[in-house]
């Protein structure tokens, strides 16, 4: 910079009390916040993961515009390619709402961010430029990978049907940037504006109850959405064909979803003139300018409130009533008669209960079994009335529930709470440590395994009649206690207090053989209920084998398993190459 | 008696406790006094369980605690320099947890939990989670949570960190009578004149070796110097500190 230069910069900072350096250094901040997180503390590990993320992205365009444009190398496009657009932005806003829900908490500073920035002359409009600034990014990053392959498979596929001309291609790669990232805009400002309004109108606790039980629900939603429209063809085409038929026959009602508003945008970029199209665009394009000025508006005057709710302490949690306190007190008599075991299992109680980002990853494989329950099943479920002649996806529908459940338990509770804290666990460390597995165990069964099954009965009810659904019921149970046992096998740790390296390179390299794996034994052991429902006498034979199969499990455990194994408090990283014998 | 022989803790190749030896008899308070980094915290982590020493051992009544850590931990109560608890439990269940953790029974254990918060004043907040906690209310807890199984051994790394006045004298005034019950006590500490007050023998640790291991009383009169205060500042801070506080002035003014 030449002297002049540097002088005009140094007034300009003087005159803006150098706002735009703070606005810069605060973007980057925020920025680097976004992606910042207690599972991957390590920068270059977070880099790495940011990576492929953005790699995965690129390839799921790549993918979606083969499996949707493809089509248009052999058949002409007359116009009804605004279909397949609406399928490509519907997916990427689903992709994107998914990954907002998972960075809700970092939406608007935190309680560290008012702490470390509020002492410091930094003004409120400048945290909130930088705030938005650092979505704007964010946004930016995510439409570039979704962009970066599926650009050129829209510009392979299209354009030439319009005209063999390079501006033509440009035209359709320009539209096709530009409706992605309009699109996926619209649903980060929707998201901003759905938590600021949540903070304006809800009061510090019911916000976060309120917040927690949308973002779970919303999570659920999107994963199984995503998994649909990635892995079943025949939905996705059924998806298509519903969108065709409402065309012919109420187009305006297509208005309502807002994939739509961004596919009309699409179409008018690359010259289509229908009426349908323009009010689209102009739906769409409108939507962002309101959410974006709701959003400010929202921001600003949510401001004071803000830091109110980030700052206040949270105070007293309202302690358990006298009958409560008894029930508790009669449950740790009777399940868990050991100091220890009282102290492992109520830390991973409450621990569950307070963690949301443990809940939401919990959610998160509760989603993905969700996902492929409408895939396998879809109405199945509705339609069955008898459980002998159920189809087989109706049968095991819960054992993969379930099966999410527990490995999302156990996925969580690999991943420390405060883990500066488990210090306390560590000195606190007795000689014989059967007693904290057995807590581990018993939480398993406690926390998730019971509570599914006693849902699980009800639906069952109402489906089939009460009896049914009991045998259904407790064959369900036998068989999560068995997976709760093979997934808590030789289990060496403390719930939420064991330090962990990222990395799961032994699961990248195995989840083939993996998948193959749980895919047979659910569809066997949805035969075997089947056949069972058929010679209801045969049910006590399965039970007690069970039974015998787990005590065994159990004693194993105890006997011989527990005694040898030493807790671990930090786990040892992976080595970098595994292989399927490793 | 609780015996430190030749404690080393190597980070890479860089010692932070180099071939520490002392020992402590019951009713002792060992003063252990360093500046920033001179390894006091490590030396009490290795203590405590919390750091493998490279080499050297720890003796409690004779035994090598390595053979038996849980035999050991038992009969230990430890405050860390870092109040870090689970901010998601409410005092209350910290102190369950601990308690449990030790194998103490339910009901001597909620019992003692409610007196304990009780005595330091914390009943009210016994239900808010520790993450709304001052500093001075973890050290609170911290405090009860070393003392609710009735240690052998306690180690304190600062342990006056964000208390008050009254709670800091009562603290001193605890130390004492633990000592009278003839427990073995390490309390380390940067405030030499409470140290000076409660300790019946320093050891002074710079740069991971041991400087001084004596009571107050001989080394006034070996270094012939009045108070702690003044033999820490011969025998560690070498450092002019008025010209520092000279140059810190300076530099502000720059």
């Amino acid at each position: 910079m030449s002297l002049n230069g540097r002088l005009g910069f140094e007034a300009l900072m003087r005159r803006t009390r150098g706002r735009p350096r703070q606005v810069l250094v605060l973007t980057r901040h925020f920025f680097n916040r976004l992606f910042q997180n207690e599972i991957i503390p390590f920068e270059d590990q977070m880099k790495e993961k940011l990576f492929t993320v953005l790699a995965v992205l690129a390839a799921v365009g790549w993918v979606l515009t083969n499996t949707l444009f493809s089509q248009y190398m052999f058949v002409e496009d007359f116009g009804q390619s605004w279909m397949e657009k609406f399928a490509f932005l519907a997916v990427f806003m689903t992709i994107l709402a998914f990954a907002v829900l998972l960075e809700w908490d970092v939406l608007f500073p935190d309680a560290r961010d008012h702490l470390n920035l509020r002492p410091l002359p930094v003004k409120p409009s400048t945290l909130f430029t930088a705030k938005f600034l650092s979505f704007l990014a964010f946004v930016g990053l995510f439409s570039a990978a979704a962009n970066a392959l599926s650009v050129f498979g829209v510009a392979f596929f299209l354009p030439k049907w319009t005209g063999d001309s390079l501006t033509a291609l440009l035209r359709y790669m320009g539209a096709h940037i530009l409706a992605t990232t309009a699109a996926l805009l619209f649903v980060f400002l929707f998201f901003l504006f759905l938590q600021a309004a949540l903070l304006a109108v809800l009061g510090g606790r019911a916000f976060r109850a309120v917040a927690l039980t949308l973002r779970l629900g919303l999570a659920v939603a999107c994963v199984a959405l995503i998994l649909v429209a990635l892995v079943d063809p025949v939905t996705l085409s059924k998806g298509l064909e519903f969108l065709k038929a409402r065309r012919g026959t109420r187009p305006s009602s297509l208005l309502l979803f807002p994939p739509m508003w961004f596919a009309s945008l699409y179409e008018v970029l690359i010259g289509r003139s229908e009426a349908l199209y323009a009010a689209g665009a102009r739906v769409g394009l409108g939507s962002i300018l309101v959410l974006g000025a709701a959003d400010f508006l929202a921001m600003s005057f949510g401001f004071r409130k803000h830091i109110r709710k980030s700052l206040e302490v949270r105070k007293s949690r309202r302690p358990l009533s006298r009958l409560g306190t008894r029930a508790s007190g009669v449950f740790d008599r009777a399940v868990l008669p050991l100091p220890v075991e009282k102290a492992v299992f109520h830390f991973a109680a409450k621990t569950l209960r307070a963690s949301a980002g443990h809940k939401v990853r919990l959610a998160g494989y509760l989603a993905f079994g969700l996902g492929l329950l409408l895939l396998s099943t879809g109405t199945r479920i509705l339609e069955a009335r008898d459980p002998s002649t159920a189809h087989l996806n109706v049968l095991s529908a819960p054992i993969v529930l379930g099966f999410f459940l527990i490995l999302g338990l156990r996925s969580g509770m690999n991943i420390p709470f405060g883990p500066e804290a488990n210090w306390v666990f560590r000195l606190t460390e007795g000689s014989d440590r059967n007693p904290y597995f057995i807590a581990v165990r018993k939480a398993v069964v406690f926390l998730v395994i019971l509570p599914f099954a006693a849902l699980l009965w009800p639906v069952h009810a109402w489906l089939w009649g009460g009896g049914p659904a009991a045998l259904h019921t407790a064959y369900v149970l036998a068989w999560m206690l068995l997976a709760g046992q093979a997934a808590f096998w030789r289990f060496s740790r403390i719930p939420y207090a064991c330090l962990v390296v990222p990395g799961k390179a032994k699961l990248q390299a195995r989840w083939l053989p993996y998948v193959i794996g749980f895919f047979v034994a659910v569809s066997a052991i949805g035969t075997l209920e089947r056949s069972l429902f058929r010679h209801p006498g045969r049910f006590p034979v399965f039970f007690l084998a069970a039974a015998a199969v787990l005590a065994g499990l159990e004693f194993v455990q105890r006997r011989y398993i527990g005694p040898k194994l030493a807790l671990v408090y930090v786990e040892e990283p992976e080595p970098i190459m595994v292989t399927l014998g490793g | 008696m609780l015996e430190l022989r030749g404690i080393t803790k190597k980070y890479n190749v860089f010692p932070a406790v180099d071939h520490v030896s002392f020992t402590v008899s019951p009713g002792e308070v060992l003063g252990y006094l360093g500046p920033n980094g001179a390894g006091k915290s490590t030396t009490i982590k290795i203590l405590a369980g919390l750091l493998e020493p490279t080499s050297g051992e720890v003796l409690f009544d004779g035994f090598d605690v390595r053979r038996d850590p849980a035999r050991f931990k038992r009969r230990l109560g430890y405050v860390p320099e870092q109040s870090e608890i689970y901010p998601h439990l409410s005092g209350l269940e910290y102190l369950l947890l601990v308690g449990r953790l030790r194998g103490l029974p339910e009901a001597r254990l909620w019992e003692k939990a409610r007196d304990f918060l009780r005595v330091f004043g914390l009943d009210g907040d016994r239900d808010t989670p520790v993450g709304a906690y001052s500093k001075g209310m973890r050290q609170k807890v911290l405090i009860s949570a070393a003392l609710l199984h009735d240690p052998d051994i306690l180690l304190l790394d600062e342990p006056l960190s964000g208390l008050d006045v009254t709670t800091s004298m009562i603290l001193r005034d605890l130390v004492r009578r633990l000592a009278d019950e003839k427990k073995v006590i390490i309390y380390s500490s940067h405030v030499l004149e409470v140290t000076e007050k409660i300790c019946t023998k320093v050891i002074i640790l710079d740069k991971g070796r041991v400087v001084a291991n004596d009571s107050v009383e001989n080394l006034r009169v070996l270094m012939h110097l009045p108070s702690l205060v003044e033999i820490f500042s011969q025998l560690v801070a070498q450092e002019d500190t008025d010209a520092v506080a000279r140059d810190i002035v300076g530099v502000m003014g720059n």
